[in-house]
């Protein structure tokens, strides 16, 4: 019954990360924007077997945690449940292919063992890439971003919603649970004979809140789009920021950084 | 001059439930009045027909205007609404963003849109709850962010849909202030009589579907069996006290 209350302080946690301010938060949306979807980008164009040359990747989103002032502990508690998933995907590699390609120490690294790391590697770092903007930057912001790229008005506008509806969803199905379960003590759960009632409800219930919701945007001057009056401008450290990350992703893939930063020690 | 004018106006859901009926009134602009009336009398439709959030039958103007969906703009501009229910006012992350909503969406300058936000969490007396979560607030909190988010809007006429309640004394006595204070056209509907004998010089009842009385807010409220008749009673404060206070207990 908890799990109701914990997601929906997990949803408005992400806001309060959001309302933080650091360098990262404060930087424009649209950079952020675009450095994230580059570095994703990157990241996952890298070739399955060079996991050397995709590690300094990892330098991306550690100087966001270290700068924003994000616990990198709550990007992987928040992500617990997707991690899984990713190991899920390429567990078969090392028993599919073991191709040896090297050993260190005795142990033999297989193909299949490296195309598993690499593919575990991208994605965790692809998803502490989104965990960091939307943990540094509000929904409200990031579609004012969408929209600055000249993304449909009406998509934003659905999407901005969209992820109202589902807190106010959880709520309303919290609330309904709550009531239900002080009235059936003992219970564990919903008794099935209930299910379709209480879905139903939950529908209605939720519809109804939502257009009292609209009916009070409307009341306050709401025509279908929004209005970010108070979005930062665009200063030239943005500029910077974009330009910076650019150059070292760019580089990165490019040249093996891992071999070339080895070499200049050996 | 004439804010609210009513003609033959009306509400009903379909042709068998007829929710308000005959409505013939007029308001002027600065008057305080109060809408009473017992549970499910209508005193909530009353209050969105005038929006337009329920296209009311009959004849509705507001400043001269008719409510119709070509005006609603134009009219919404005018008139800062508070919901009987705050959990549906408030839909954005923090209090600032709610309070900020009406003034960005009037495209105002982001120092206008900061002034209001300053002065309406300020004449609540809630400027502590600026950076506020939404979700972390209380109910009353809630009521009174949600009357802030309308003073913020700074509109003409004000309607109020149970103001008071789940206000503490302390802020339901700030509240009567403020509405005392406040020299905008206001509709309050509210079971809380005693608040609408301090705030408002007239009543409006509301019960067997149409506009039972119209008028002095005195006579009316001290008319007991017109009272009972619509399923209310005196204000607390001209009934006998069940008990007197003491005031040694501590
Ligand atoms: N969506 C709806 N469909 C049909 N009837 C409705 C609907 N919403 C409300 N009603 C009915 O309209 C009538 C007036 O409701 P309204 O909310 O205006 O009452 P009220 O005077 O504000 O009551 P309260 O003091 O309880 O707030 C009630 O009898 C109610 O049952
Ligand atoms: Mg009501």
């Amino acid at each position: 019954m908890n799990t109701m209350s914990e997601a929906i302080r997990e949803l408005a946690d992400m806001d309060t990360l959001a309302a933080m301010d650091s360098p990262v938060h404060r930087r424009h949306p649209l950079a952020k924007l675009l450095v994230t979807v580059l570095y994703i980008f990157i990241t996952v164009s890298f070739p399955i077997y060079n996991l050397s040359g995709l590690i300094p990747m990892v330098l991306y989103p550690v100087f966001l945690f270290f700068l924003s002032g994000i616990p990198i502990s709550t990007c992987f508690y928040k992500l617990r449940f997707i991690l899984p998933l990713i190991c899920a995907v390429g567990i078969w590699n090392p028993i599919l292919n073991r191709t040896s390609l090297f050993s260190i120490g005795g142990l033999t690294i297989s193909a299949g063992m490296l195309s598993f790391l690499a593919l575990l590697f991208k994605g965790i770092f692809a998803l502490m890439a989104s965990f960091l903007l939307i943990a540094t930057t509000n929904i409200e912001k990031i579609c004012y971003a969408l929209s600055c790229l000249h993304l449909p008005d009406i998509l934003v506008t659905q999407m901005l919603i969209t992820y109202r509806y589902v807190s106010l969803l959880l709520k309303e199905a919290h609330t309904m649970i709550q009531a239900y379960s002080l009235r059936a003590p003992g219970q564990r759960g919903l008794h099935y004979s209930t299910w379709g009632s209480f879905v139903g409800q939950l529908l209605i219930r939720s519809m109804d809140r939502a257009s009292r919701l609209y009916e009070s945007m409307q009341m306050r001057g709401f025509h279908g789009s929004f209005y970010y009056a108070n979005v930062e401008v665009w200063k030239m450290s943005d500029t910077l920021w974009v330009l910076l990350w650019t150059a070292f992703f760019v580089t990165a893939r490019l040249f093996n950084l891992s071999v070339l930063l080895g070499r200049l020690f050996a | 001059m004439i804010t609210i004018d009513m003609k033959e106006a009306g509400f009903a859901y379909d042709k068998d439930t007829v929710i308000l009926k005959d409505l013939n009134l007029t308001i002027h602009e600065g008057e305080a009045v109060g809408l009473i009336g017992a549970n499910g009398a209508g005193k909530s439709t009353f209050l969105k027909i005038l929006t337009g959030l329920l296209m009311p039958s009959g004849h509705v103007q507001i400043c001269g205007m008719d409510v119709t969906k070509a005006h609603l703009s134009e009219i919404r501009k005018r008139i800062g609404f508070v919901f009987q229910d705050s959990e549906s006012q408030l839909f954005m992350p923090t209090v600032y963003d709610d309070l900020a909503f009406g003034p960005r969406n009037y495209g105002m300058s982001r120092e206008e849109v900061e002034r209001r936000v300053d002065s309406a969490l300020n004449r609540m007396d809630i400027s502590y709850l600026k950076h506020r979560q939404n979700y972390r607030m209380s109910g009353g909190e809630k009521r009174l962010a949600s009357i802030a988010a309308i003073l913020a809007m700074e509109p003409d006429i004000i309607l109020m849909d149970e103001p008071s309640i789940t206000l503490d004394p302390k802020n339901r006595r700030n509240l009567i202030r403020l509405l005392n204070d406040m020299p905008e056209t206001k509709l309050i509907a509210s079971h809380d009589l005693d608040m609408i004998m301090e705030t408002c010089d007239r009543v409006l009842l509301i019960g067997e579907q149409t506009l039972l009385a119209d008028g002095n807010c005195r006579e009316i409220l001290t008319d007991q069996s017109l009272l009972e008749r619509c399923h209310l009673e005196l204000p607390y404060c001209l009934q006998e006290p069940v008990w007197k206070p003491t005031g040694n207990h501590i």
